[in-house]
């Protein structure tokens, strides 16, 4: 057995552990029956695997996405106010950004991952820890996650949804075309990070008006987001394997302090039609 | 028996609406099957990326492991990969470093750029799985203004840069008096009076303002066709005029902003469009009126 941070209990236990599995590495292991004729079997584990597949949970988000947009009253001459409406839609303060990891098992409390004996549902191997637990210090909550088969940064998917927005308010009032490219441009000056791919992804949401156009179109978007990452982002997700298992703990709000093992969309389009307003009041 | 005759009922009406839909049904069927193996073929090509990406990672682990038996991980492998500089760690202090070099990698250039090179990625993904493109029924028109604009010597990369100037010019100031009647009717009016009223305003049919007012009052309504052919006329008018440089850029990008988006609208956004109307104007070119205005053009 060959890798980093591996700790060898087999003949003890039966049981193979990674001390640190979230640290990303590749591990070889060469099986051998004992009094077997047959040669070793060779297996390869490699961590971390990006977050599970969310192609269908941003399907269903679209309904929602347009719903709110319906509601939108924003007052275009206010324009502090409705910049702020605009911009909240990126933030991690209850109404922006995605926020956790997405994973195949159904919701779990935090000491799920320190429990000691593992869950019988548990599977070590999906851990994908966002950033901050990656790199110290870099509190960030977004993560790699697996969309239409393909890494995406959880953050640059943000944009899709803002965009998406946008194209719904956009399709018969020409003062929200001229906001959407104002706020694009405010969110990219404020991110300074992977703009590239976030401008794809805000247009590629944009552009995207139903279900179907989803179906036909967004994972060729999913494709051209994933060629146009670049820096920090394409390097962590250089370290990740598409994950194509379906995602369990997918929820609207954090059923408890567990930020990192539970994933939410961006929360403004689970607004209620008073709400969405507020910001501009 | 009963249950037997409410499903030899529910088979015969589905059997009488497949015959007289048979065309919408046909195409339903057709366009699901597309979906599905177009949706296939991606998938395949993207596996096999993913079990290459794999491959790849193994053989270099092989190596790594076969010059020396000790253990290493991700990171020595990225560098061995070139993925970062090497002997560079993706510390806290290299990453702020790294956004200083990613920042003046790239300036966004405007909407219509940005929609173009999105589209072109997407038409090449198409050419490299062999998948059909996606269908935009106004795309053709949307390159013949984007070939007029260049045919009369414009830089579309540079239009963007001389909008947003303009831009952050205005907002420093309140509207302008004729501004701020034209935004007044269209908050106050249906859009067929108002457009009507519009038209009492502006005796000149050519006017830069009225051709911008008609292309938001167009859009209001949906009417893609019209907004195409009043953006030829603008582009074909603004370039005649004696407006600097800088202000022709700024018009020419909203004008070209608005023929992206709707250029690149789906068959099923148009459809939307088709069947709706907005009661009011929304008058999205305030800034250029408002600019427009103080140079007595209107």
């Amino acid at each position: 057995m060959e890798g980093p941070y591996f700790k060898n209990n087999f003949e003890i236990d039966n049981r193979l552990s990674l001390s640190i599995p979230n640290s990303g590495g590749i591990w070889k292991i060469n099986y051998l029956e004992e009094a077997s004729s047959m040669p070793p079997t060779t297996i390869y584990i490699m961590l971390p695997l990006a977050g599970t597949e969310i192609s269908p949970n941003l399907r269903s988000d679209l309904s929602e996405i347009e719903r709110i947009a319906q509601q939108v009253e924003w007052n275009f001459y206010n324009p502090v106010g409705f910049t702020e409406c605009l911009l909240s839609t990126f933030y991690n303060d209850g109404r922006g950004d995605f926020y956790g990891m997405s994973q195949p098992f159904f919701h779990v409390s935090p000491e799920y991952l320190t429990s000691n004996p593992r869950p019988k549902d548990g599977s070590p191997w999906e851990i994908n820890f966002p950033r901050k637990h990656l790199l110290p210090g870099n509190y960030i909550y977004n993560t790699i996650t697996t969309w239409y088969g393909i890494e995406t940064d959880t953050a640059t998917l943000n944009y899709f949804y803002v965009g998406n927005m946008m194209g719904h308010l956009n399709s018969m009032d020409s003062r929200y075309l001229e906001v959407s490219e104002y706020v694009l441009g405010g969110a990219l000056l404020l991110s300074r990070t992977n703009i590239l791919a976030k401008t794809s992804s805000f247009l590629a949401g944009m552009l995207v008006h139903s279900q179907n156009d989803y179906d036909k179109f967004g994972y060729k978007a999913s494709k051209s987001i994933y060629n146009q990452n670049y820096g920090e982002v394409n390097l962590w997700m250089d370290m990740m394997v598409p994950n194509l298992a379906t995602t369990e703990n997918y929820f609207l709000v954090p059923p408890c302090n567990c930020e990192v093992i539970n994933i939410h969309p961006p929360l403004f389009i689970y607004l209620t039609n008073e709400q969405v307003n507020e910001c501009n009041e | 028996m009963k249950k037997n005759l409410l499903i030899l009922f529910l088979i015969f009406s589905i059997i009488f609406i497949v015959i007289i839909n048979k065309g919408s049904v046909i195409r339903l069927l057709y366009t699901i099957y597309k979906i599905k193996v177009n949706n296939r073929a991606f998938y395949d090509a993207e596996a096999v990326r993913t079990q290459k990406k794999m491959n790849e990672l193994s053989t270099e682990l092989d190596d790594i492991l076969a010059r020396d038996n000790s253990s290493y991980n991700t990171q020595e492998i990225m560098i061995k990969r070139g993925s970062v500089p090497n002997g560079v760690h993706t510390n806290t202090t290299n990453t702020i470093s790294g956004l200083s070099v990613r920042d003046s990698d790239y300036e966004y250039i405007g909407m219509p750029i940005a929609m173009n090179a999105l589209i072109e990625s997407i038409d090449e993904i198409d050419r490299q799985y062999g998948l059909s493109p996606v269908n935009f029924p106004f795309r053709d028109r949307l390159n013949k203004i984007k070939f007029l604009v260049n045919s009369h010597g414009y830089n579309i990369r540079d239009l963007y840069k001389s909008y947003s100037r303009l831009i952050e010019l205005d907002k420093k100031h309140d509207n302008m008096p004729k501004t701020t009647h034209i935004i007044s009717l269209s908050e106050n009016q249906e859009s067929k009076n108002f457009i009507i009223k519009i038209d009492t305003i502006f005796h000149d049919k050519n006017n830069i303002a009225y051709i911008l007012i008609l292309l938001d009052y167009h859009y209001s309504q949906g009417a893609i066709e019209n907004i195409f052919d009043e953006t030829e006329i603008l582009v074909s008018v603004v370039d005649k005029s004696s407006l600097s440089i800088d202000i022709k850029n700024a018009i020419l990008h909203y004008a070209l902003r608005t023929v992206s988006f709707f250029g690149y609208s789906t068959d099923d956004r148009i459809e939307f469009l088709r069947q709706s109307t907005n009661a009011k104007v929304g008058i999205g070119c305030v800034h250029l009126l408002n600019m427009l205005e103080k140079m007595s053009v209107f």
